[in-house]
């Protein structure tokens, strides 16, 4: 570190220093170095988030709603329109250059009925367009569903595979209903085979429009019906590997941001709390005696503190801005710090190479700062990598009752905000489990591996602590 | 052990005032308060209600009110005149305006201490047990079975440890309610119906059970190769005598200090438990109350968490130095 300047030459017999000694240690501890590679992984993805992810993680298209991982769908927007002599406006950016677009369409064809039951059987279904009087309505095709349409506006769930026939009861799927009522069922049917749609666009203007070859003048599909999409021949698809949230954003690009958010905050956190805790610390080591008794009562009290309710109270009072979660944060962790440096300086200011520096005419804050921090470096080390984890933890703690940080009142959705709305978003059934599992993971992962190194590397930096938890 | 009881004593008072003043002014400060939400509040009726709740008077004078109500006999009344009564006054919840604070934590409390004990004492049962049996079965299987969840389990959190729970006991297989408690709330109401504590009470614990398990385990690996414990195999004592006689206390050491900040952090974890399973406890009612801005019961949760800390650290360290009679205070 500080060598003095009469150093001799370099010795014959090339000794290891701590650095090299503690690397050999860490390099056997397995645990580690698993921590160490999977940090480094999970850094790089952090911070290469905007370059790795494939999609924009806040924005999704709606009408993917939640898919399951490893879903693939055409690239399309939710509604597309086309029309001919003007510039294609509603249409995925990207293929306003293209020549040819080709969308192969599932139609569907959806018709109102009303069925009244009366005792429990079906006595009358009418088309609600024109109230012509049918038999049946038969909706067994592969495609076909009926849905119940409410006074409010809000929709029974889907049934498929049902026939709704005069004097018959109602199919067991609409559920548990009164002896005699009225309810409008709407009837989807899929036409028989897809229907293509081309579109030859020049000099970013459609030129023309064909529907199943029938030129027309203008196209509207809906993104869901879109069974394929195909720009100058080559078909359009992505694939969500993780699948997509409630409001069709991909879940591997916000797992990627998340981890951005998550570890900016628990660097930035540890590194305010690193600066005062190291002053603060070698501060009270330094001046000892009554100076040092002070400042420890001090740390003592605030140690009592609980501090996660202050943080909760400032959060809520003073906005969730990301710069007072750094300072608040940081503030909460410095305490040990300051403690575990204080007791290194302790040690180390009585050792000869301080006398050395004293005796060469090093003022007080120079013998601090230039000679007794930086052989704290070990410990700090050490106690830094514990923090990060911790830190990362609270964070993820107030994001997830609902404190989430901002930017710009803009929401940053850490991993333990998107474990959150993962949890908010399961289903009755857990049927939607992947968006709490993957971020629930990805989080994990990381503190885990955080732990396993920060604990790797104290053995290697202090073996004397070794198997002190 | 006088000397020190009697500074860590001295010490109680600072904290809790500290805490208090903090959150005091943390919740004035701010813009805003708890009348100007939702709708539009006529203005008439927003000064006549703030007049009611002293919110119109500066908040060093609300300091002192709330603080002078606060203590623990009122020997005055307002008017000066003697009238013994009880202290400790909380005040009335702004937004729960038929209940006082008081009313509200004796209400709620008991739900969380039930979650709580019971977090405590499973991670205690788990943890020792898990503990105690791979420290006394060193490199077997299950030491390293057990220590690899509890690895698991000290790195996973609890909110991650909790909606996993949720999922898989109760939406998957349906086996308990994934949120809600007793109907008829309360303490001996929860014990009464056990299945909604079940989850909480296991999510809460894992990561004190792994962190238990950890300790015991280091302690009864260091305390298994000493001299005393050789006399008692030399005696002809029994595995399990030995094991829960006399190894265990000497082990026990670093689990004592533990329990401390677990129970803080039982506490504080008890804030996200029972927002994922939605128990009507003091921690759900900490953070809605925070969230709505209702100064009096933020006051009251504070001071409640801030009491039941210090008391619980103050009495492990005395508990410590009853079972370990090397360690003298000064």
């Amino acid at each position: 570190m500080s060598a003095p300047a009469e150093t001799p030459p370099a010795a014959p017999k090339k000794g290891t220093s701590l650095w090299q000694d503690a690397w050999r240690r860490l390099k056997k501890n397995h645990m580690a170095m698993f921590g160490l590679v999977v940090v480094v992984f999970m850094s790089a993805l952090a911070v290469l988030a905007p370059w790795l992810a494939p999609f924009d993680a806040t924005y999704g298209e709606t009408w993917l709603g939640a898919q399951p991982p490893r879903f693939d769908h055409p690239d399309v927007l939710n509604r597309n329109f086309l029309a001919v002599g003007h510039p294609p406006t509603h249409i995925r950016p990207g293929y306003e250059d293209a020549r040819t677009i080709t969308f192969e369409v599932d139609e569907t064809q959806e018709t109102e009925y009303r069925v009244r039951v009366q005792r429990r059987r079906v006595t009358e279904i009418r088309r609600v367009e024109g109230a012509i009087k049918i038999d049946r309505v038969d909706a067994t095709s592969p495609g076909d569903v009926l849905v119940e349409v409410r006074e409010d506006g809000s929709r029974g769930g889907p049934v498929t595979g049902a026939v709704i026939e005069t004097k018959a009861p109602l199919p067991e799927a609409f559920g548990e209903r009164p002896a005699s009522f009225v309810m409008i069922v709407r009837h989807a049917q899929r036409a028989k085979g897809p229907v293509l749609y081309t579109a030859h666009l020049e000099n970013g203007v459609v030129l023309d429009l064909t529907r199943d070859g029938v030129g027309i003048d203008r196209m509207e599909v809906e993104g869901r019906s879109v069974r394929k999409v195909d720009v100058d021949g080559t078909e359009r698809r992505h694939t969500h590997w993780l699948g997509t949230d409630l409001s069709g954003r991909d879940l591997l690009s916000r797992i990627l941001y998340g981890g951005r958010i998550s570890l900016l905050v628990g660097v930035i956190a540890t590194i305010v709390s690193l600066v005062i805790g190291v002053v603060y610390g070698a501060i009270s080591g330094y001046a000892g005696g009554k100076v040092d008794d002070l400042l420890m009562a001090i740390v003592d009290i605030l140690f009592a503190i609980p501090y996660m309710f202050l943080v909760i109270l400032l959060l809520v009072n003073f906005g969730r801005d990301i710069t007072i979660l750094f300072v608040a944060l940081g503030a909460v962790q410095w305490l040990t710090m300051a403690r575990i440096v204080r007791g290194q300086i302790l040690s180390l200011k009585e050792k000869e190479f301080v006398e050395a520096a004293r005796m060469s005419g090093t003022g007080p804050a120079g013998i601090l700062f230039r000679h007794l921090v930086p052989n704290t470096l070990g410990v700090v080390v050490v106690y830094t990598t514990l923090t990060v984890p911790a830190v990362i933890l609270q964070e993820s703690f107030l994001a997830f009752i609902g404190l989430a940080v901002e930017y710009d009142g803009q929401s940053l959705d850490s991993w333990g905000a998107l474990v959150k709305s993962g949890m908010d978003a399961l289903g009755s059934d857990g049927e939607r489990s992947w968006l709490l599992v993957a971020p629930s993971i990805a989080m994990a992962l990381t503190l885990f591996s955080l732990n396993f190194l920060g604990d790797g590397l104290r053995d290697a930096l202090d073996p004397q602590q070794r198997g002190r938890t | 052990m006088g000397r020190y009881l009697f500074r860590r004593l001295l010490q109680v008072p600072i904290v809790l005032l500290i805490l208090v003043t903090i959150s005091f002014f943390l919740m004035r400060a701010a813009p805003g308060g708890p009348f100007d939400m939702d709708k539009q509040v006529d203005a008439d009726i927003k000064r006549r209600m703030e007049e009611k709740y002293h919110l119109d008077k500066h908040p060093v004078v609300q300091y002192g009110m709330f603080l002078r109500d606060l203590a623990p006999i009122h020997v005055f009344d307002r008017e000066g005149n003697v009238s013994i009564r009880p202290g400790f006054d909380l005040g009335p919840s702004f937004k729960n305006k038929s209940l006082s604070v008081n009313e509200v934590i004796w209400l709620k409390a008991p739900v969380s201490a039930l979650l709580g004990i019971a977090a405590l004492l499973i991670s205690l049962v788990l943890g020792l047990g898990a503990g105690v049996v791979a420290g006394v079965r060193q490199n077997s299987v299950f030491d390293y079975g057990s220590m690899a969840v509890a690895m698991v389990g000290l790195a996973v959190p609890t909110f991650v440890v909790g909606p996993l729970l949720a999922l898989v006991f109760g939406l998957w297989w349906k086996l308990l309610p994934v949120a809600g408690y007793a109907a008829d709330g309360g303490f001996f109401g929860g014990l009464m119906a056990p299945q909604y504590l079940i989850l909480p009470a296991f999510a809460l614990a894992l990561p004190f059970a792994a962190r238990i398990a950890r300790l015991t385990r280091a302690g009864m690996l260091e305390v298994i190769n000493q001299d005393y414990i050789r006399t008692a195999w030399a005696k002809g004592l029994r595995e399990h005598v030995i094991v829960v006689r006399h190894a265990l206390r000497g082990a026990m050491l670093p689990v004592v200090s533990f329990l401390g900040p677990a129970v803080a952090q039982i506490l504080t974890g008890s804030l996200v438990v029972e927002q994922i399973f939605a128990i009507p406890g003091i921690g759900r009612e900490f953070v809605t109350s925070a969230m709505n801005r209702d100064y009096t019961m933020v006051m009251g949760t504070v001071i409640l968490f801030g009491v039941l800390l210090v008391a619980f650290n103050l009495i492990v360290d005395v508990v410590y130095g009853l079972l370990d009679p090397r360690i003298r205070y000064t």
